[in-house]
C-alpha cells in the first residue's frame, strides 16, 4: 500500500464518495412488485409449456424435472418420477427408461410397483447420492469394502441380499439388507451413503431388480438445517444438501 | 416469503441496488434493467434465493453478474460491427459524466467489482472473495490497483476541474 500515502484516509474519502455517487443514482422501483412476480410467473409458465411440448403428461413431474433443471444444474438429479414419459434426449443408456424403483430420501422410503419399503440411507456428513441409478449386479451375500460401512478400509463387511447401483457420477452404490439395526429404516439415516432396507425387505426387492434395472434417487435427507418455511410446494423436493 | 413480503423486500431494495449497481456499470439505464432482471429471477427462483440467508447479497450478485455479460456481448458485438479490436474496457453509454464515474470505468471490471463490494457494501475482504470466487489475496492486490488507480485519476481530474471552475468543492 505504499502508494497510498494516507491510507485510513483515503479509503474513507472512497467510500464517501461512493457511497454519495450510489445515493444519487438511487432509482425507485419502474414497475411495482406484483409485476416483478408476474414476469416471473410468466417466464416459469413458459418454460413448462415448452417442456410439455416435448411430451410430458404429469405437471408434478414437470415441476420436479424443472426445479432440478435450474437449481441441480449439472449434478444430473434425473428424478423422474414413473409417472413422467419425458422423452429428451439421454446422457447415459439407461436414461431412457423408466425406473423400476424409486427411492424417497426426503421420506426414507423405495417405491417399487406399488410397495413401499422403509430405508435409512445417507447420514447429514455422508449424504446418499442422488440421481438415476442403474443395477450393475446383485450378490446373495457380498464382501464390501469396510468403509462402506464406516469400519475403515481395512476391514471387509459381509453383507447379505447386496444390489450394486452405478450413480451418474460413475461411482458404486450399494443397496442392501441393514442387519446391524433393523430400527434404522424408515426412522434415521446412518449409512455412509448406501440404501439400506430391512433383512425381508431386501430379500424381496433382491429378487425383483436385475441388473439394467434403473433406481431413481430423489429428494434429500431431512436435515436440522432449518428449511425456509415458504417453500411454494411441496411437490419440488429439491436435494439441497447435494447441490451446495 | 409471501407475495407481501417479496413486494416489501423489492421497494425496500431496488434503490439501493440500483445505486450501487450505477456505481459498478456506470449507467443509469443498465443498472436499473440488471437490478430489476436480478428481482425476477429471485422470485422465480425463490428457494435457491432464500437458501443462501442474504437476500440482498443474492440480488447485488445476480445482477451484476448479468452487467458483466452484457458487456462482454457488447464488446463483441463491436468486434464483430467495427472490425477493429474492441477498447480495453467497454465504456457505458450513460450520460453522466462525473470524475469518479469516468475513474471508475477506465477500471478493468475485476478491480471496479472489488472495490465497489468493499468500499460501497461495505463488504469486507473475506466476504468479497468469497462473492466473486477470488482468493483473498488477489481480491486484496485488486482493491490496493482499483484505489491506487483512482486515485491517480481523480486528483488528476482535481486539477484539471479546479484549474477551469474555482468553485469545485
Amino acid at each position: 500500500m505504499s502508494d497510498e500515502p494516507r491510507p485510513a484516509e483515503s479509503r474513507r474519502e472512497l467510500a464517501f464518495a461512493l457511497n454519495e455517487l450510489a445515493d444519487d443514482h438511487e432509482s425507485l422501483p419502474p414497475v411495482p412488485g406484483a409485476e416483478i412476480r408476474r414476469r416471473a410467473v410468466r417466464r416459469r409458465r413458459r418454460r413448462h409449456a415448452s417442456l410439455a411440448a416435448v411430451g410430458t403428461s404429469a405437471v408434478a413431474a414437470v415441476s420436479v424435472v424443472l426445479s432440478m433443471a435450474f437449481v441441480g444444474g449439472k449434478e444430473g438429479h434425473h428424478s423422474r418420477p414413473p409417472a413422467a414419459t419425458l422423452k429428451a434426449p439421454a446422457p447415459s443408456s439407461a436414461a431412457g427408461s423408466l425406473p423400476a424403483a424409486t427411492v424417497n430420501l426426503s421420506r426414507r422410503e423405495l417405491v417399487v410397483g406399488g410397495r413401499v419399503l422403509p430405508i435409512s440411507a445417507g447420514a447429514a456428513r455422508t449424504p446418499t447420492p442422488t440421481g438415476r441409478m442403474t443395477v450393475t449386479g446383485k450378490d446373495k451375500v457380498a464382501m464390501l469394502p469396510g468403509d462402506t460401512f464406516g469400519f475403515g478400509r481395512r476391514y471387509e463387511t459381509k453383507a447379505p441380499w447386496v444390489i450394486r447401483l452405478r450413480t451418474p457420477q460413475n461411482r458404486t452404490n450399494y443397496i442392501v439388507a441393514f442387519t446391524v439395526d433393523e430400527k434404522a429404516p424408515g426412522n434415521y439415516d446412518s449409512t455412509t451413503g448406501w440404501i439400506g432396507l430391512r433383512r425381508g425387505d431386501a430379500e424381496w426387492l433382491y429378487r425383483r431388480l436385475d441388473p439394467g434395472a434403473v433406481v431413481a434417487v430423489v429428494g434429500a435427507a431431512p436435515t436440522p438445517m432449518p428449511v425456509p418455511a415458504t417453500t411454494p410446494a411441496p411437490v419440488r423436493t429439491m436435494p439441497s444438501g447435494t447441490a451446495s | 416469503m409471501t407475495e407481501e413480503e417479496f413486494d416489501a423486500f423489492y421497494a425496500a431494495a431496488f434503490p439501493r441496488l440500483t445505486g450501487q449497481l450505477y456505481a459498478f456499470t456506470g449507467d443509469h439505464g443498465e443498472a436499473q434493467d440488471v437490478v430489476q432482471e436480478a428481482f425476477v429471477r429471485a422470485w422465480d427462483r425463490r428457494r435457491e434465493f432464500l437458501a443462501e440467508g442474504a437476500p440482498e447479497a443474492w440480488i447485488r450478485t445476480v445482477a451484476m453478474r448479468l452487467a458483466v455479460s452484457r458487456w462482454r456481448r457488447a464488446r463483441r458485438w463491436l468486434e464483430l460491427v467495427r472490425r477493429n479490436p474492441p477498447p480495453e474496457h467497454m465504456p457505458g453509454p450513460g450520460p453522466e459524466r462525473t470524475a469518479l464515474v469516468q475513474a471508475l470505468r477506465e477500471l478493468p471490471e475485476a478491480q471496479r467489482r472489488a472495490v465497489v463490494l468493499h468500499h460501497l457494501c461495505d463488504l469486507s475482504v473475506e466476504q468479497v472473495a468469497s462473492e466473486t470466487g477470488a482468493p483473498v489475496g488477489t481480491v486484496k492486490a485488486r482493491l490496493s490497483r482499483g484505489r491506487a488507480a483512482l486515485a491517480r485519476w481523480l486528483s488528476e481530474a482535481d486539477e484539471l476541474a479546479e484549474r477551469e471552475d474555482d468553485r469545485v468543492r
